[in-house]
């Protein structure tokens, strides 16, 4: 989807709906159970930032590496998973898997 | 089809690794999970790695164990010599006796004379007591008592 000059693939599409939902959630208090909407919504803007870095080849490893952050913060704290994410795709770049 | 098993492997052991470098490095670099760095991050590392050595070194262990062990029977003789010794009033409520190798001191909570400091810490009352003719308390300790 093209909006301007810019195009949206279906998954960046999906991430910006979550993020709006994240958002909804953080403004009308939902209860999401087990995951901070605070840190998710931290976790998507970063996604968001590095996708549009990324070429669509690499979509898996990137879909992996997503996942992995997001269950992992039910666990860490924001600092340690943002830390996570960046030195994983540091280590992606340096071992070629992106 | 060993590309593909590769590229997974290669994949998780990256995973793998970002998690032991967040989860054993960073709070060695950063304080509590923040992203100020330790002023002493070289002397903390280094102070880590050798404990970690002499905690995990059987030989450096069992030195220690001995030590410990050595160190207990000479507490325990010198309590013994004590034994007999009376004890002198330091003050009202404390007693004590020592000789060249230990001493022991006694707190009788019934007969020490308490002086009470009354602190206000955002609207809460803290009390504290603290031994007739001692300083009083400094506010920080109310403080960290109303947290």
């Amino acid at each position: 989807m093209y909006l301007g000059p810019f195009y949206f693939d279906t998954k960046e599409i999906f991430l910006i709906l979550a993020a709006i939902l994240v958002g909804c959630a953080m403004f009308f208090n939902w209860p999401l159970y087990w995951f901070n909407p605070k840190i998710l919504l931290m976790l998507i803007i970063l996604m968001l930032i590095t996708k549009g870095l990324l070429p669509a080849i690499h979509n898996e490893s990137f879909f992996i590496l997503a996942l992995v952050t997001i269950f992992l913060s039910l666990y860490l704290p924001l600092f340690q998973i943002v830390l996570f994410y960046f030195i994983s795709f540091g280590l992606f770049r340096l071992m070629r898997v992106i | 089809m060993l590309l593909f098993i590769k590229r997974k492997l290669v994949l998780m052991s990256a995973l793998l690794g970002s998690y032991l470098v967040v989860t054993i490095v960073s709070p060695l670099i950063f304080i509590n999970n923040t992203e100020s760095i330790r002023p002493n991050v070289g002397q903390y590392i280094a102070s880590k790695i050798t404990s970690f050595i002499e905690e995990n070194n059987p030989m450096i262990a069992q030195k220690t164990i001995e030590q410990q062990k050595e160190l207990k029977q000479k507490a325990e003789v010198a309590l013994k010599n004590l034994e007999t010794t009376p004890f002198s009033v330091v003050t009202k409520g404390v007693y004590a006796k020592s000789n060249e190798m230990a001493s022991v001191r006694e707190y009788v909570l019934n007969e020490i004379e308490w002086v009470e400091y009354t602190f206000d810490v955002k609207g809460k009352k803290i009390i504290i007591k603290v031994p007739k003719g001692e300083s009083a308390p400094p506010l920080g300790l109310a403080e960290k008592m109303a947290e």
